[in-house]
């Protein structure tokens, strides 16, 4: 059984890129720019975080493969969770 | 603020207390002469603990920023090791003009203030390599990366080679006929140079390569590709400033117990490493900035 939240997905894919940060990077951009918390992030906010993340790691980084290459790793996380649920 | 107040006193002492008496003879210079080539030498030494302090600050203000993050213990030992030893540059500097000062005063005052000198030359690096191979240590053992045996044992050999060579300068001018006797350069029983001085320095030496080695590991190896290209500056700046640390302990060590060095060389050494320890610095500022950045956005 995978008990894993949306909020741990995204962290997974951003460890890769920012390391032992990644949690509290995507708990600020939720917080901050959604007025969410973290464990309350659902698919739906996928796309206005994307936006935002984008954002931050263009402050960070100017390697613009590297962000397209990070954003478009999350936009597959939409993917997979309709697949869960298609399988559920 | 704690930088501008230690350099201004430095200053304030080198160009108020009268020249060193053993300086002037030695280098046939007059004592004007010896303010301005003492100012000459300090101006640049001022630039290096700015870039010291500098590089610790900006540490430290990375490691306020990740409040209850797992790997903030293993961040603050660093900070408290790089802190220790920019603390230590204008306070060894601010003792020596003030030791040698009190020796113009009292010729008899030669040995203890040689005794005082060497022992605060050890005490910084030791416990401030202590610091920070506790803080590589416990941040590798947090990434769960392990230390490469091939790289152990050149490590260990580079560190043998240094040793050998070390014990080689410092007991070749000492009798050792005689394990109590004080008459070399160190004004100490042989026996408590072995033990107080050659030993420890041997030991500070060890774990600082041990740390300089464990933050490159962790430098190339941390997860992360962003986060990893910033901790890269930091864990190559801190092993620069280490290397640079242990040459410059090992030059003075040795120059200590050696019958003359010329001006010229004198000079040329202090600045060369001076130089290769204000770009280890440099390197822990930019990338202590970069983790801030992280943190910030």
């Amino acid at each position: 059984m995978n008990h894993m939240s949306f909020y741990d997905d995204v962290v997974q894919v951003t460890h890769v890129y920012l390391g032992p940060a990644a949690d509290r990077f995507i708990a600020r951009q939720v917080h901050n720019h959604l007025h969410k918390q973290p464990a309350d992030l659902t698919q739906d906010d996928l796309g206005k975080l994307i936006d935002w993340i984008k954002v931050a790691v263009g402050m960070l980084t100017e390697d613009s493969e590297l962000i397209e290459e990070y954003t478009s790793e999350l936009k597959k996380l939409s993917c997979t969770t309709a697949e869960k649920k298609g399988n559920a | 603020m704690h930088y501008f107040a230690l350099t201004a006193l430095f200053l304030f002492l080198v160009m108020l207390l009268p020249a060193s008496q053993t300086a002037v003879p030695a280098y046939d210079i007059a004592a004007l002469q010896h303010k301005a080539l003492v100012l000459l030498y300090v101006l640049p030494l001022a630039v290096i603990w700015f870039t010291a302090f500098y590089g610790y600050s900006l540490l430290r203000t990375y490691v306020s920023k990740l409040h209850t993050a797992p790997e903030r213990a293993g961040f603050a030992w660093l900070v408290h090791g790089s802190g220790w030893l920019a603390y230590g540059l204008p306070i060894t500097a601010i003792m020596a003009v003030v030791v040698h000062f009190y020796l113009g005063n009292n010729p008899d005052f030669t040995e203890t203030a040689v005794i005082i000198k060497n022992y605060t030359l050890l005490v910084v690096p030791l416990i401030g390599f202590s610091l920070i191979s506790t803080g590589a240590r416990m941040l590798t053992s947090r990434s769960h990366i392990h230390l490469n045996r091939v790289t152990m044992i050149s490590v260990s050999a580079m560190f043998v080679t240094l040793g050998l060579l070390y014990c080689y300068s410092s007991l070749r001018n000492f009798d050792v006929t005689s394990l109590s006797s004080s008459n070399n350069p160190l004004f100490l029983p042989i026996w408590l140079v072995v033990v107080t001085i050659v030993i420890p320095y041997l030991y500070t030496w060890f774990i600082g390569l041990l740390a300089a080695y464990e933050l490159i590991l962790l430098a190339q190896q941390s997860s992360g590709i962003l986060y990893r290209q910033a901790l890269k500056y930091v864990g190559y700046g801190v092993a620069v400033v280490i290397i640079s640390s242990i040459t410059l302990q090992y030059v003075n060590s040795v120059n200590s117990l050696a019958d003359e060095v010329s001006l010229y060389t004198a000079f040329t050494a202090a600045y060369s490493i001076g130089i290769i320890t204000a770009l280890g610095y440099l390197l822990m500022a930019l990338g202590a900035t970069k983790l801030i950045r992280i943190e910030r956005v």
